[in-house]
């Protein structure tokens, strides 16, 4: 109500600036009509005080004061041209316009494109108001919030640290592991886990960051199986094979028979031996992995040994009823579908920028490049729509193949 | 509520603007003094409107109200404060609604400092005026409204691009805006004086201040955009010759010619129609520009987002202002009254000759700005047209323009005498030619163009100054009268030593720069000295700090010139959270006018670190000179006497050239 009223107030303002002007009764119009005899006059009585101060000499004073009167006559000459009555019909028109298409337009306009009634949402507002219906991502945000002026809580980042995991924002997930490590000290745990986020975000590569903290955590505990685990990832992918094989024999040799790990792990050696050359591709689970058991992913953290788990179980059952494993699944399951429907018969503009969009939202580079390909062949290189979609590719940072 | 407010707010400063486009415009032809008095008023409320809803959509950033798309997609809310307000402006939306603003706001200022202004000049004016905010407004309402609402907000935004996120953005963008906007007040007078058919000795006293004032803030924000490139792209260079610089460089210099032309329509009632002609020009290369960096033509910084419907709505606003007001010029120009003719060896013979410069270099730029683009339109082909082109082309039409600038400045009014002038100029041209050659041998350089550059550009610094040493005459006169004299001289003599003073010192460092200027870039291990010149920097490690929105990694270098310690230098490399995009921020270390600049790239190997050391002598030039002829043009703004040059008899001329000191003038 408050806002139709403030809508009602502006809009009276606007007409009255042009209805208050419009039904002014006497017309001043002898010294504005002659600005330019005024502005000569000014000029020559300016002139005439420069001359006496001695400003400027006194014969340029002269030349300068006939040369103003000679312009100041023409221009007296010329402003004597009649007034013309204004005409009332004029006015009226202009007065009907303000009264009523203006306001008319306005509104008009306004109820078309604005969005009446919609209340102001400032962040702190909706923080605030989300507190009852909890919601994921308004809770991380939060969480962040305080952790960004209270960088030194460790319990929060031990809280968030799964949780970002589990989103799948490996990003912020080092920065968090990050900070444990900083708070708790550099031993086998915090190492492992920070590791564990950096090769995630690297999309299973084990780079030279990550095997430096893995072997900084080995000299802690020379005997943690998830340290071990990811080294030996890292020397199948880059390192010795010969070395890697050693590596995976031990762990699978000392792993106890139900270890969740332990397929991916012979799956590994066998790749290693089969192809003995060839680096592995790498395959580490994912937080949302191939575990059949979900639970049991969630409490493990996608790792073995119960014991290395960061946080309690309190947090992990808050955070495992939000079930962002349903989710990205569902969501992967759908890009899938749609990827395989563009490939096969093609489609418009937008259903493959929203492939795009989806492979660039979970950052599997690869698929976008490959999507963009095919783009290319089933839209036709040259053709405007798939330049816009070259366009729309930048824009996500995928530069075209 | 106060988002909707702001929407509503800037609808009716739309329906506003079409009321001022036609009544007005209508009271103006048909002398209806009552409509003509509602022009006024109206400008106020436009720009109060536009003010509100300007100031709406600020406290949307402020509050980090994402369920306003624009908010949304270009804010964070942990963006510092400063880049919450610039980020208003950092984005396409808002961007053109600080455009309209500012338009509103000429406006309001034109409406309301124009009291002496015949009546149906100002309605016609404030009417013209309005078809621009009605054709901006709309396209602000239509094509990129920053009010559109989402009906499920996002957690978080989208944050602004990180390159945008420094105080170059708070001040260059509306420094710049007043340049390119200022111009379009000037662009309506013009309008008005052809609509009305009549254009008073008075019209350029009238336009005077506008033209000086657009002119000022377009110098202050090129000056400005062009030190941000160079501090925040860390590439070490300063202009590019890239389409959107062009784009405000060619306003630039055709509102110079006009700056001039002006003058010589103020003084002599000569050079109307050209005048007019250059105001339209100007303005229509501002829109040019403005469709240049908005419509996504051109793949940029500026270039917010690409939008091709955009782009075709302020191709159409260009089209209809710059063909629709060289229609008007056609019909209506040659009903103008012409002023008289005059002598080619006078003050008025040189302004010809500097408008007639300014204006090929204009289409020089202009030529090698939209090649490319629609050679690339027509044919697919892309080409490049870079700094040897506009070395080749803009260069040497410059040196003719250095070269005149002081004579022009000693030439008289009406008539004048070239050979006393140059005879006077002796002097200056001797003590060019001494500083450049010492220029020339502090810096080590051997070559004879450098040094003809250089004698140019002390030529111009020099001889900027002549005019004020000749009528001061402090030799003659002795110290104290000297002083008085100096105090008392006219502003125009002060505003025109320095606007030409401003232009040799940018020429100066411009040449220095490009003369003298070493770069060096290698990889870097911690502990690892280099020299370079007369410098020499260490690496010293780095250091991983987390700033309000970004990671940043901050490298430390000590900087000690000839053995002795300077300072410590911390370049660094940033990435921001929210967009996971890189940056590179660089240090500058400032020695006099000089400058050595340090930018650091990526890491290689385990410790090493690609730095780039960039030694820039004098550069700094550049931008002071900006900064003085911008001095300049200030001063000119307070003169507030309208100009007039008579002629003086033969008698009297030699008299007067007595008085002020200048022997050999008169005995010549």
């Amino acid at each position: 109500m408050t806002f139709w009223i403030f809508v009602a107030l502006l809009t009276l303002a606007l007409a009255l600036a042009i209805l208050l002007p419009l039904r002014a009764r006497r017309l001043p119009n002898a010294p504005e009509q002659d600005g330019d005899v005024a502005v000569f006059k000014d000029q020559l009585r300016s002139l005439l005080k420069d001359r006496d101060s001695g400003a400027i000499e006194p014969e340029a004073a002269k030349a300068l004061e006939v040369e103003i009167s000679r312009r100041l006559l023409a221009a007296s000459r010329a402003s004597k041209t009649p007034v013309k009555s204004p005409a009332h019909w004029g006015t009226r028109i202009a007065a009907g316009f303000a009264i009523v298409a203006l306001p008319a337009m306005a509104l008009g306009l306004y109820m078309h494109f604005g969005a009446p009634g919609v209340p102001d949402q400032p962040l702190e507002a909706r923080l605030a108001n989300a507190r009852q219906n909890v919601d994921l991502n308004v809770m991380v945000a939060r969480t962040q919030d305080h952790l960004r002026q209270n960088p030194d809580d460790l319990r929060g980042w031990q809280v968030l640290g799964p949780i970002l995991m589990r989103m799948g924002e490996f990003d912020q997930a080092v920065t968090a592991y990050g900070h444990i490590a900083r708070l708790s000290g550099r031993n086998v745990q915090t190492l492992t886990n920070l590791a564990e986020a950096l090769i995630f975000r690297a999309d299973g590569q084990v780079d030279e960051t990550a095997k430096g903290l893995l072997l900084e955590a080995l000299q802690d505990d020379p005997q943690a199986i998830k340290t071990r685990y990811y080294l030996a990832l890292g020397e199948s992918q880059s390192g010795d094979p010969q070395v890697a094989r050693t590596a995976w024999q031990q762990l699978i040799a000392e792993a106890p028979a139900d270890a969740p790990w332990l397929p991916a792990a012979k799956n590994q050696l066998a790749r290693l031996s089969s192809k003995n050359e060839k680096p592995a591709k790498s395959e580490p689970q994912t937080p949302a992995g191939s575990t059949a058991d979900a639970e049991k992913t969630a409490e493990h953290s996608s790792m073995p040994e119960g014991e290395l788990a960061g946080p309690s179980p309190e947090d992990m059952r808050a955070a495992s009823e939000l079930s962002a494993e349903d989710r990205a699944d569902m969501v992967s399951g759908m890009v899938d579908r749609l990827r395989a429907r563009l490939f096969a018969e093609g489609g418009s503009l937008q259903q493959w920028q929203m492939l795009l969009r989806s492979y660039s939202v979970t950052g599997n580079k690869e698929a976008a490049h490959a999507a963009l390909q095919k783009a290319k062949e089933q839209l036709g290189e040259k053709s405007a729509d798939y330049l816009a979609l070259e366009q729309a590719a930048a824009q996500l940072g995928l530069t075209p193949p | 509520m106060i988002v909707e407010l702001g929407h509503f707010m800037l609808i009716l400063a739309l329906v506003a603007s079409l009321y001022q486009s036609v009544f007005p415009m209508w009271g103006a032809v048909n002398g209806d003094t009552r409509l003509m008095r509602t022009a006024a008023p109206v400008a106020h409320i436009i720009f109060a409107f536009v003010l509100l809803s300007f100031v709406a959509l600020t406290y949307a950033y402020l509050t980090s109200d994402f369920s306003v798309l624009n908010v949304a997609e270009n804010s964070h809310s942990d963006k510092p404060l400063i880049y919450k307000i610039s980020g208003v402006w950092g984005n396409h939306e808002g961007s053109i609604l600080l455009w309209v603003l500012i338009l509103a706001l000429f406006g309001s200022l034109v409406a309301g400092f124009s009291g002496k202004l015949p009546q149906n000049l100002k309605a016609a004016t404030l009417g013209a005026q309005g078809w621009v905010s009605f054709a901006f407004l709309l396209f602000v309402i239509l094509a990129s409204n920053p009010f559109l609402r989402l009906a499920n907000p996002p957690v978080q935004g989208r944050d602004l691009n990180p390159m945008l996120q420094d105080v170059g953005l708070a001040i260059h963008p509306p420094l710049l805006y007043v340049g390119y906007v200022g111009f379009s007040i000037v662009f309506s007078f013009a309008i008005a004086a052809l609509i009305i058919g009549r254009i008073d000795a008075a019209w350029a006293r009238w336009v005077r201040p506008w033209v000086l004032i657009s002119w000022i803030f377009l110098t202050l924000g090129i000056a400005m955009g062009s030190y941000w490139a160079y501090y925040e792209l860390g590439w070490g260079g300063w202009w590019f010759w890239d389409p959107v610089e062009n784009a405000s460089f060619m306003p630039w210099l055709t509102g110079s010619a006009l700056l001039h032309s002006a003058l010589v329509m103020e003084k002599r009632d000569a050079l109307k129609v050209w005048t007019i002609f250059l105001a339209i020009v100007t303005f229509s290369l501002s829109l040019l520009g403005t469709f240049l960096v908005r419509s996504g033509v051109l793949t940029s910084v500026h270039a917010f987002a690409v939008d091709p419907s955009r782009g075709l709505f302020i191709l159409a606003i260009l089209m209809v202002f710059i063909v629709g007001s060289f229609v008007l010029f056609a019909m209506r120009a040659p009903a103008l009254k012409q002023g008289g003719l005059f002598a080619p060896i006078s003050r008025e013979g040189a302004l010809v000759l500097n408008n007639l410069f300014l204006t090929t270099a204009t289409a020089a730029v202009f030529f090698g700005t939209l090649y490319p683009l629609l050679l690339e339109a027509a044919t697919g082909e892309k080409i490049s047209v870079g700094e040897p082109f506009f070395n080749l082309t803009f260069g040497p039409i410059m040196v003719p323009v250095l070269l005149l600038m002081p004579i022009g400045q000693l030439l008289t009014w009406k008539r004048s005498d070239l050979k006393g002038v140059t005879q006077r100029l002796s002097l200056v041209f001797a003590l060019a030619c001494v500083a450049a050659a010492l220029l020339l041998w502090a810096e080590g350089g051997r070559q004879v163009f450098a040094l003809i550059g250089f004698a140019l550009a002390f030529w111009t610094i020099l001889g900027s100054f002549w005019e004020l040493v000749e009528r001061v005459a402090p030799r003659k006169v002795g110290f104290a009268r000297a002083w008085h004299r100096l105090i008392g001289l006219p502003k125009t003599v002060w505003s025109t030593a320095l606007g030409h003073l401003g232009i040799g010192v940018t020429a100066l460092g411009v040449l220095c720069v490009s003369q003298f200027e070493s770069e060096k870039v290698l990889v870097m291990h911690p502990g690892e000295t280099t020299s370079f010149q007369e410098y020499q920097l260490t690496y010293e490690g780095f250091e991983d700090l987390a700033g309000p929105n970004y990671q940043e990694r901050v490298t430390s270098y000590s900087l000690s010139k000839d053995g002795e310690f300077v300072r410590k230098m911390h370049p660094s490399k940033r990435v921001y959270v929210a967009s996971g995009r890189p940056m590179t921020e660089t240090d500058i270390a400032t020695f006099g006018f000089s400058q050595v600049y340090l930018a650091v790239g990526d890491p290689v190997g385990q410790s090493g670190l690609v730095t780039r050391i960039y030694h820039k002598p004098l550069i700094l030039l550049i931008w002071i000179g900006c900064l003085i002829m911008s001095a300049g043009g200030t001063i000119a703004l307070f003169d507030r006497r309208l100009r007039v040059a008579a002629p003086l008899s033969a008698k009297a001329h030699r008299k007067v050239a007595n008085n002020t000191g200048d022997q050999q003038s008169a005995q010549s």
